[in-house]
């Protein structure tokens, strides 16, 4: 923990970092500036002051400049009144559609390496996301300690690349200059999309776009997986990989998963263990059959074994967004090129074409310079070309973007 | 003879679709005044009259088209009567009434005609196609965000979105399907609440109130109709309703199989639905609207299907039994309700031997 001393000169230090780029970059408005409501944290405090509003760019610029929040957010909503007290005297217009994805809410191993709990009450830690409760004094109050990583961040912009390009553009139609990509400035990516036809969809509507992308409800027999009688026996006929929407998906998906299957992964449950076992020995004539759109040219595999190769294959390809931050059209979102407050990172904008090359390590950087900080603890991390750390209880001169993340992420203090 | 010909057609058009464009400019143009209306052609008073009180009570609209100006003509009055009735159960039963309807005749059209009205009135982006996956043929394309307009409200799992083929923004429906979205669309419409006129002359007010008498008639028996009649005796209800609505004083949030139960079993012993919302909106996250869309789902009010409060096995996989010696032989928490109200309207039993009153408990925690 830093102390308190120390804390308060990072903040100012921070405060007036946080100026100077404010000073120097225009902030980039969002649509309609006049109808969003706006919030921010300010440096020294936990709280959101909210239902803010600004007339244009300028007042918008000129508050950032002259009261320097840590995080800027704006409503994906638009309002009549978005600077009224109360959520249903704002007058709700429309709000844009918003797409999260977080590592926070994606499966990565590494996070076993470089995330951090501490329990609030005893003091008790360890490693890996936060545990319901703390396994050694029970308490809730659990700390969380995420850590910006590249292989995290990486598997976040798979799935961006997936959710734009399997499905945003491919099955709900969206052209590339209907969709703004942004990076979060910490863990993660959103996708904004402006439509105007589709600004009036409530949450039921926005919650079916969820399920959609990642393939909740999904009932295979819709998409044309059932056992038809032909003759005297019955055949499985399934979707083709060619097929539009989730029916070709769901056919590439069960492909897939099936050259990716593993003995020791197959399920216990003993009438599925054997006739997966079966799939997996005619593995590649049954990819082949597949293909070509039979689903069984293996005897003996009953439905049920097929329904938990295509739970298994809707987990491979459906996509992973945040479903929260779609559905509910009052949220506030990151107002992209403000800066990250827990990491001193632009909230970047990413050009669609540029996405497989964005380095957050690199392009999303807001600060030149150095200074001498002492770290407590920071695993091994990147800054542009640069490897640091891992650093204990130590004094560093680091590049100054590295420096801010350590202080943003409390993990130093300015010497 | 072809401008007879087009003029008829059209004057089926707007007598079987009384709600769209081409109708409404054709009222436009004819300027019918409301007073000649009413003096000089009774057929229409007597069809709207027909119109309103038959989809109050069996929840149909008459389509009789031998007379196609009379049957067009009477919708705009129909329409008005609910309107200055202004209860929002009979505009539900009106607009459900009045899709039915419509979707009957839809599904007798051609894809062109079903296009042109998806379209210039409702402004729906679709097409028609022709397109065969997997031997299943589709007739329309859709955009998903229209799709979804209507769609959405439908629960079943097959207008599910993932459940549907869409490709470049469009889902594909078969004819069918389409119908059933056009009537959604027909739906939502006559839902909107409309201006009542200020002047009414007084034969229409005469149905008015007829029409007032009835539906208050009909709410009423609605309210009581299989529920156990006379008083609610809250004495008599089981222990894990009791936990429930303790837990709702405590402003503890319930999650949905809580509030359905609990709704369900409220509305069957004959709480109205507006002391059940009453009694939602003491928790935090209370929104009325909502809460009342639920509560008159569960009540029926919306489907005409009733929910009932699930049985007690029901409830022991919910986590919300809290079994008591009384609940012995016990399969259903009316079957509970029932027993112990009869026992007490006879005093034959001691109610406050029983701990049963609210025995404070953790509800597992979620929300709607
Ligand atoms: S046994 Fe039935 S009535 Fe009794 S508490 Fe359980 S669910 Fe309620
Ligand atoms: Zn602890
Ligand atoms: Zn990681």
């Amino acid at each position: 923990m830093i102390p308190e001393d120390k804390r308060v000169r990072n903040e100012i230090f921070l405060k007036g970092l946080f100026r100077k780029y404010y000073q120097e970059n225009k902030v980039s408005p969002p649509l309609s500036i006049e109808k969003r409501e706006f919030g921010f944290m300010f440096f020294g405090s936990q709280n959101m002051v909210r239902h803010l509003s600004f007339t244009n760019a300028e007042s918008l610029q000129q508050f950032m400049f002259s009261r320097v929040p840590s995080n800027a957010f704006y409503s994906a909503a638009y309002y009549s009144k978005p600077d009224a007290a109360k959520m249903d005297e704002k007058g709700w217009e429309g709000c844009d559609l918003i797409f999260d994805i977080d590592a926070d809410h994606l499966r990565t191993p590494c996070k076993e390496t470089h995330d951090k709990w501490v329990c609030q009450n005893c003091g008790e830690s360890g490693l890996g996301g936060r545990p319901e409760k703390c396994p050694r004094c029970g308490g809730q109050n659990i700390e969380e300690r995420t850590w910006l990583c590249e292989t995290c961040l990486e598997t976040a912009k798979n799935e961006l690349i997936k959710l734009i390009e399997d499905f945003l553009m491919a099955d709900f139609g969206i052209s590339a200059d209907e969709l703004r990509v942004v990076f979060s400035g910490h863990r993660g990516y959103h996708v904004h999309i402006t439509s105007r036809v589709l600004l009036d969809l409530d949450q039921n509507a926005r919650r079916e776009i969820i399920d959609y992308i990642k393939g909740v409800g999904i009932e295979p027999y819709y998409h044309g997986l059932m056992e038809v009688r032909e003759g005297r026996s019955k055949i499985l006929k399934g979707p083709r990989v060619s097929e539009e929407g989730w029916r070709g998906r769901l056919a590439r998906g069960v492909i897939k998963t099936i050259l990716s299957m593993s003995e020791e992964s197959i399920p216990q449950d003993r009438k599925v263990r054997a006739a997966l076992q079966k799939l997996l020995k005619d593995r590649s004539r049954v990819v082949a059959s597949l293909g070509e759109g039979i689903w069984d040219p293996v005897r003996g595999v009953s439905l049920d074994a097929w329904k938990y190769v295509v739970k298994t294959a809707i987990e491979e390809v459906g996509g992973k967004v945040d479903e929260p931050v779609t559905s509910d059209v009052r949220r506030l979102i990151r107002l992209p090129t403000s800066l990250h407050g827990k990491t001193g990172f632009k909230v970047s904008l990413v050009k669609l074409g540029e996405i497989s090359n964005f380095d957050p390590f690199r392009h999303a950087l807001a600060f030149k310079g150095e200074v001498t900080v002492h770290v407590n603890e920071a695993p091994r991390f990147r800054i542009g070309e640069e490897e640091f750390g891992p650093f204990k209880d130590e004094d560093v001169e680091l590049p100054l973007s590295a420096a801010v993340l350590l202080l943003c992420k409390s993990v130093a203090y300015l010497k | 003879m072809r401008e007879e010909r087009s003029e008829i057609i059209s004057r089926y058009f707007i007598a079987k679709y009384p709600f769209t464009v081409e109708a409404q400019a054709w009222l436009r143009e004819r300027k019918i005044d409301l007073d000649f209306l009413v003096k000089e052609m009774p057929a229409v008073l007597v069809r709207a009259r027909d119109r309103v009180i038959k989809a109050l009570e069996e929840g149909v609209a008459p389509s009789i088209l031998d007379d196609p100006e009379a049957e067009f003509l009477s919708f705009p009055i129909a329409r008005m009567i609910v309107e200055i009735v202004g209860d929002p159960f009979l505009r539900h039963r009106f607009a459900v009434a009045e899709a039915k309807r419509a979707q009957g005749f839809f599904k007798e059209e051609d894809v062109e005609t079903l296009t042109v009205i998806a379209t210039r009135t409702f402004g729906i982006d679709c097409q028609p196609v022709k397109k065969d996956i997997s031997g299943r043929v589709y007739s329309f394309k859709i955009h998903f965000a229209d799709y979804l307009r209507y769609a959405s409200g439908f629960h079943d799992p097959y207008w599910k979105l993932v459940n549907r083929v869409l490709s470049k923004g469009y889902v594909f429906l078969a004819k069918d399907d389409f119908t059933r979205i056009l009537a959604g669309a027909v739906e939502k419409r006559l839902l909107e609440p409309r201006e009542p006129p200020l002047k009414v002359p007084s034969e229409i007010k005469q149905i008015v109130d007829e029409v007032v008498s009835k539906v208050m008639a009909r709410r009423e028996r609605y309210v009581l109709e299989e529920v156990e009649g006379g008083e609610v005796v809250e004495e008599a209800f089981p222990p894990c309703i009791s936990a429930l609505i303790l837990a709702l004083r405590k402003n503890q949030p319930l999650p949905h199989s809580a509030r359905f139960t609990l709704t369900s079993f409220l509305l069957s012993v004959g709480y109205s639905v507006d002391r059940i919302i009453s009694l939602f909106s003491e928790i935090p996250d209370f929104k009325e609207e909502i809460t009342r869309y639920q509560v008159e789902h569960i009540a029926g009010i919306r489907s005409g299907t009733r929910y009932t409060p699930p049985k007690c096995e029901t409830m022991k996989t919910y986590g919300l039994c809290l079994f008591h010696e009384k609940c012995r032989n016990i399969r259903h928490p009316l079957e509970y309700y029932r027993k112990y109200k009869r026992h007490r309207s006879k005093e034959a039993v001691k109610l406050d031997s029983g701990g049963q009153a609210g025995e404070e408990r953790n509800i597992p925690q979620g929300s709607l």
